[in-house]
């Protein structure tokens, strides 16, 4: 049985019901599996309501997952944020990648809109106003917002949702609009010969990737070189750095260098010895891999990992690199 | 070219700390500042400014709003306009109102602010301006440059950088600790502080809006907090390169 063989038996005709259906706006060609967790979502929110789920996604491809992941209807267009509009929905969920393209939606369409959901969203019983919570200063707590607008958008931190699970054999409808897709504003004029100021003192830095003397040699200081690049993260050390020469004073992390407080510390190789955690206690999150499972840095870590940092810094970078493996 | 800055005021978050345990914030200090990256848009728009170019910086609220416009003109802004909003306004209702005021200021071709805003779900107005106005957008621009007959925008890829020809008039979301904002001088801030004419203010009727359109369709239902931190955990197994992964994403 498909999903008209349901609607026939309900006397409903979906055509009618899909204003108050949940939508889910997937722009690219091809949806990722952290992306697909968003149909999954819309899946647990439709279900509370009673209503169906229509995934609006960029390329055919893209259709089969977002059935199997939960979604009702697919409609497949060149212009998925377009075609949504004149859909007037009055529930839709983005992943919390397409921010600008969820608030120019948001506008178009006078609605409601709560950006970065750490997780899931919900629906008020009798007033229908869509609930969810926005990080503030970092994530240090929430602000929990609720949208009345007739539409409501949010978009979800798709790292924060429980992984969905894909069902094959699930039935759904496709639907092919032949909107064209919209005229790109601006041009691309290729990778930029620019470096990021260097003038932010590390005691100020919102992200560190520190190396330590577990990294053996310079070809493992190298991975964390590129590991910070990955994660946009400011490169620094431990004294043991230090003394080898992979770092200045100025990035010295250590009661005898800079004490930091940064958003997430990411220790790579790094013992933990009492001059360097004392300095990091202002961190918000700490990383640490270290080949020691007795090194100190695991006692103040949030999450550890004990592993050689030269073996596993590879497959860490490629992990970050590609989400979805 | 004329160039309008936003500047938001936050409260300093060195004024407060957050006890996830007892799920509350508490409020040593009320001091507000100027929202970081609004003031390194502020910084991009002096510096692309050419001796020909007009910086013009607004702000939507009260005293706090208007000492970050004095300010501001002491950095070197040419104009200042103190928009009287009322409190509580969403991000519709902000965009609403800038909407309102490109169009009083007229002749405005790059909208810059910064593209987070640490207290409030308010960085989605960038986008929403360019909507409402139907303007180009471009987000995480880490600096703005003048091209041939248009703007370069150097854009944040994952770990690389971009260029972007922009269209004029467009809005761009300026990216935190882009630039390094610059001092202002003590004589200048002397001058701007004791100058009545240095902010402007400017009403809802002044600029044709109705209270009633601005109406928030977004409410706050007030605070939540993450759960309290437990060190000492270990990621294990074959999973435990994704789990890392997953923690650094999520960061």
């Amino acid at each position: 049985m498909d999903l008209s063989d349901l609607s026939a038996l309900l006397g409903e005709d979906l055509g009618a019901t899909t204003a108050a259906d949940v939508w889910v706006l997937l722009p690219l060609a091809a949806a990722s599996a952290a992306e697909l967790t968003l149909v999954s979502e819309a899946r647990r929110l439709a279900d509370g309501l009673g209503c169906y789920v229509h995934a609006v996604v960029a390329g055919e491809d893209a259709a089969p997952p977002a059935i199997a992941a939960g979604a009702d209807r697919v409609h497949v267009t060149h212009d998925p944020a377009g075609y949504l509009a004149k859909q007037q929905p009055e529930f839709v969920l983005l992943s919390s990648a397409h921010n600008a393209l969820a608030a120019a939606l948001a506008q178009t369409l006078h609605a409601g809109l709560i950006t970065d959901v750490p997780g899931s969203v919900s629906v008020e019983p009798d007033s229908r106003a869509l609930l969810g919570a926005h990080p503030v200063y970092a994530g240090e707590y929430f602000l929990d917002l609720a949208v009345t607008s007739s539409t409501k958008i949010a978009t979800l931190n798709t790292d924060r949702l429980t992984a969905h699970l894909a069902d094959p054999s699930r039935l759904g409808e496709v639907i092919t609009s032949d909107l064209p897709a919209p005229t790109p504003r601006g041009r691309d004029l290729g990778p930029a010969a620019y470096q990021p100021p260097a003038w932010r003192p590390l005691t100020k830095a919102r992200s560190i990737v520190s190396a330590g003397r577990g990294l053996h040699d310079q070809a493992g200081f190298v991975l964390a070189e590129q590991l910070a690049q990955a994660l946009g993260a400011e490169l620094a050390g431990d004294q043991s750095a230090r003394d080898l020469g992979w770092v200045d004073e100025a990035h010295e992390v250590g009661v005898t260098g800079q004490e930091v407080a940064p958003d997430i510390y990411v220790a790579i190789g790094i013992a933990g010895d009492t001059i360097h955690n004392a300095a990091i206690t202002g961190a918000r999150q700490v990383i640490a891999i270290h080949a020691n499972p007795l090194a100190p840095i695991f006692k103040v870590a949030d999450l550890g990992f004990v592993a050689d940092p030269k073996t596993v810094l590879p497959a860490l970078i490629a992990a970050l690199a590609h989400p979805s493996r | 070219m004329n160039i309008l800055v936003l500047l938001r005021s936050v409260l300093d978050h060195t004024g407060f700390t957050v006890n996830r345990k007892a799920q509350k914030v508490f409020i040593n200090r009320q001091r507000f500042i100027v929202n970081p990256a609004d003031r390194n848009a502020l910084e991009a728009a002096l510096a692309l400014a050419g001796a020909e170019d007009t910086v013009t910086v607004a702000a939507l609220g009260g005293p706090a709003a208007r000492e970050a416009l004095q300010m501001a003109r002491a950095m070197g802004a040419q104009r200042a306009v103190c928009v009287q909003a009322p409190a509580g306004l969403d991000a519709a209702g902000v965009t609403r109102v800038l909407q309102a005021l490109v169009g009083h200021l007229g002749g405005v071709e790059l909208v810059l602010m910064g593209s987070e805003v640490l207290d409030s779900d308010m960085a989605q107005v960038a986008a929403r301006l360019a909507a409402a106005l139907d303007w180009h957008f471009v987000d995480s621009v880490w600096q703005v440059s003048a091209l041939a007959g248009g703007l370069r925008m150097t854009v944040a890829e994952t770990g690389a950088y971009r260029w972007q020809a922009a269209e004029q008039p467009a809005v761009a979301g300026m990216a935190r600790d882009c630039n390094q904002p610059r001092f202002a001088a003590a004589m200048a801030i002397m001058q701007v502080f004791t100058d009545a004419d240095a902010v402007q203010t400017l009403t809802l009727s002044e600029l044709a809006l109705d209270p009633a359109d601005l109406a928030p369709v977004s409410r706050p239902r007030g605070e939540s907090f993450p759960p309290e931190r437990t060190l000492g955990q270990l990621a294990e197994g074959d999973d435990a390169i994704r789990q890392i992964a997953l923690a650094l994403r999520q960061r």
